[in-house]
């Protein structure tokens, strides 16, 4: 079996952080390993029992003091190594994520806008079905990019065969299509959290070209992130971020910031299984190479770190091959600093623009300040001082920034209100217990994280491993992927609402999703809810 | 094949890609270059590609990666297509299965409302037609059975 089967195998392994949920084959992927690459694992993670590894197998050895290991290892193939080596880290990419997304301000606005989301679709839903679905054969587009006031928006018949027509609108100009007030207010509210939502790449994927417009704010001057030029867009209004000319296809966004922090952990305990010195850098490469190499992923996982590399006038990869191993870890440190850094960006608050809860913002902030430390020579005794010192720099200011207490502060108040005082109008007891898991975890550890500000073991693990972190027994409840189990509502739940929203569902799909999930019953009227 | 500036019509597109398919002796090239148009003419519409390909939740991995080209995109959406048509003694199974004996342009509405295409895709479900057409409704469900959904050529 080779790497390139293998691989398939690994791209399969997916966190999914609307559910908080880790899928992957791990017997298949094991049984897609080569032998020898079987056989080197096992002598890796010294087990003896039959059975899944367990923790300490897996991640409680560092290899380069066993000579047992480090010798079978230098036999391998190129390949077979890369396998050995994604099969230690693909967890701790994950692992990272999940964390991210339960323990930082950004967690906690994304999962509060996928919360207000669903609570807003409870009041749309019905309507969309008495007023849409029964009409026709119209609507036929995304519903990001739904608009009742721009075109007639009624969805089609699955039985209708004007949809199957080459010209699908043949069939005459449509009825005038006259939404109720309510339905008006209604998607609005649904529309303003789904945008916010794509912007920030909820969907994966671009918005449609029309919601990106290049500039901030009518100004279109370069900027330099470190070496590297990078141009602003504005996307869909308000989101102010850079995009390359390497990559137009493409834009920074919070999920390049999870990425690099994933890809940073792993390059972190791959540094430390071989010694945190020279014997881990043909490792290093080639994990980088069979993974991450320029054709194979898109720009979120490795564009930090090359930005950051071109301060040295290098990519990242070539850093890698050429650094001192000091320096290499050092930089992966403050990369990591920077995109956790980046993260604290806190839910809307009520003294300050959209400004302050962009993650962009503070990454960038973050990046120039890292560049002009460099430049100054300016040393710092802890990644937290670096980071402290971000806070209090004259360009803070500027860009509406604000200590990191008062941030986790507010954000753990943020998740304990919508827990509190909205969490009953879910009338779905399945996704009800769901969002009351979420924000339960999120209020527990931002409260907890308060009086340490940027002080996290599992944010910035020192050997890149999050779990290894964990420094109480209530943290590994609330953050052990097996200690919650989303059912499968939920799962179908957040299925349905991302084709909706990003693809192009069949109508009877529509349809049949929305009234199992809300009903058709026509909502009681309560004004929209600005949480 | 005709370049962007001369788009052939659906049923051209289809007709071409399953004669080629035919001479080339299965090979799926063709449909590879045809996709390649289709997609071009997807994406002036303004959306991105990943629209059209269905999804499970937001996920974020490992090691995700994208269709970017004809190929890529066949790769990934060919498994869907097979998830979709060949389910045997499905409604759809036989729908397709009568379709493809009345010709290119049945074939081709019958694939656009299967796979929810929007308009603005029609040459990528005329590529997949195409593809169906040549190859008869079995022999597209065998070939892009899991392990060999990108057939080695």
């Amino acid at each position: 079996m080779s790497l390139r089967n293998t691989n398939k195998l690994f791209e399969s392994a997916a966190y999914l952080p609307a559910s908080l949920q880790l899928e992957f084959q791990a017997q298949q992927l094991w049984d897609h390993l080569s032998e020898r690459s079987q056989a080197c694992i096992r002598i890796a993670m010294h087990k003896t029992q039959p059975g899944p590894p367990t923790f300490r197998e897996m991640w409680g050895h560092v290899w380069a003091g066993d000579s047992a290991i480090t010798t079978d290892f230098a036999a391998l193939s190129m390949d077979e190594k890369a396998e050995v080596l994604g099969f230690f880290t693909f967890q701790i990419h994950e692992l990272t994520h999940h964390f991210d997304f339960l323990t930082t301000p950004y967690g906690a606005n994304f999962q509060g806008k996928l919360f207000r989301e669903y609570l807003a679709f409870q009041r749309f839903a019905p309507l969309f079905l008495r007023e849409v679905v029964p009409h026709g054969n119209r609507y036929r587009e995304r519903f990001v990019d739904y608009d009742p006031s721009a075109r007639d928006p009624r969805p089609p018949d699955a039985s209708d065969a004007s949809h199957t027509s080459l010209q699908p609108d043949a069939s005459g100009a449509p009825d005038a299509f006259h939404p109720s007030d309510a339905f008006l207010a209604a998607w609005k509210e649904v529309h303003d959290i789904v945008a916010t939502l794509e912007a920030l790449g909820d969907g994966s994927m671009l918005p449609h070209k029309q919601n990106m417009v290049a500039g901030w704010g009518g100004n279109n001057s370069t900027i330099q992130l470190f070496r590297q030029p990078v141009h602003p867009i504005t996307v869909r209004g308000f989101f102010n971020t850079v995009t390359t000319a390497d990559h137009p296809d493409w834009y920074l966004r919070p999920s390049t910031i999870f990425e690099t922090r994933a890809v940073v952990h792993c390059l972190m305990w791959i540094l430390k299984l071989f010694g945190g010195d020279e014997r881990a850098r043909e490792p290093l490469s080639i994990y980088l190479d069979s993974f991450y190499g320029p054709t194979m992923v898109g720009p979120d996982y490795t564009f930090v770190l090359d930005v950051i590399a071109t301060g040295w006038g290098s990519t990242f990869s070539d850093f890698v091959r050429t650094a001192p191993m000091p320096s290499l870890r050092q930089f992966l440190m403050l990369t990591d600093a920077s995109c956790w850094y980046a993260l604290q960006a806190p839910p809307p608050m009520p003294d300050a623009s959209a400004v302050r809860s962009s993650p962009i913002v503070r990454l960038m902030h973050a990046l120039r300040f890292f560049n002009d430390a460099i430049a100054d020579r300016r040393a710092y005794p802890t990644s937290v001082a670096v980071l402290m010192a971000m806070d209090s720099a004259q360009q803070a200011a500027a860009f509406e920034l604000t200590g990191i207490d008062s941030i986790l502060a507010y954000s753990a108040g943020f998740v304990q209100y919508l827990q509190q005082h909205k969490l009953q109008q879910v009338r779905d007891p399945i996704l009800q217990k769901h969002f009351d898991r979420v924000l339960g975890v999120q209020h527990r550890r931002l409260a907890e994280r308060v009086p340490h500000g940027y002080i996290s073991y599992s944010g910035m693990p020192e050997d890149g491993h999050p779990v290894r972190g964990l420094r109480n027994e209530n943290e590994v409840d609330d953050l052990a992927f097996d200690s919650y189990v989303a059912d499968q509502r939920v799962r179908n739940w957040f299925s349905f609402r991302y084709n909706f929203l990003y693809r192009f569902p069949d109508a009877a799909t529509i349809a049949a999703s929305l009234k199992d999930f809300f009903g058709d019953a026509a909502p009681r009227v309560s004004p929209a809810d600005p949480a | 094949m005709a370049n962007a500036s001369q788009q052939p019509s659906p049923e051209q597109l289809a007709e071409q890609v399953a004669s080629q398919i035919t001479q080339q002796g299965g090979s799926l090239d063709p449909a590879y270059t045809a996709f390649d148009l289709g997609i071009a003419q997807f994406q002036q519409s303004g959306l991105p590609l990943d629209s059209l390909i269905p999804a499970g939740e937001h996920a974020m991995g490992f090691s995700l990666r994208r269709a970017t080209d004809g190929k890529s995109f066949w790769d990934i959406y060919g498994t869907i297509v097979r998830n979709k048509l060949c389910t045997a003694n499905s409604d759809l199974n036989d729908v397709v299965r009568h379709a493809v004996q009345s010709g290119t342009t049945s074939l081709i509405a019958i694939v656009m409302q299967a796979m929810a295409l929007p308009a603005t895709a029609i040459l990528i479900g005329a590529t997949i037609a195409g593809i169906i057409a040549s190859l008869g409704l079995d022999a597209f469900c065998e070939y892009t059975k899991p392990a060999d959904v990108a057939p080695q050529h």
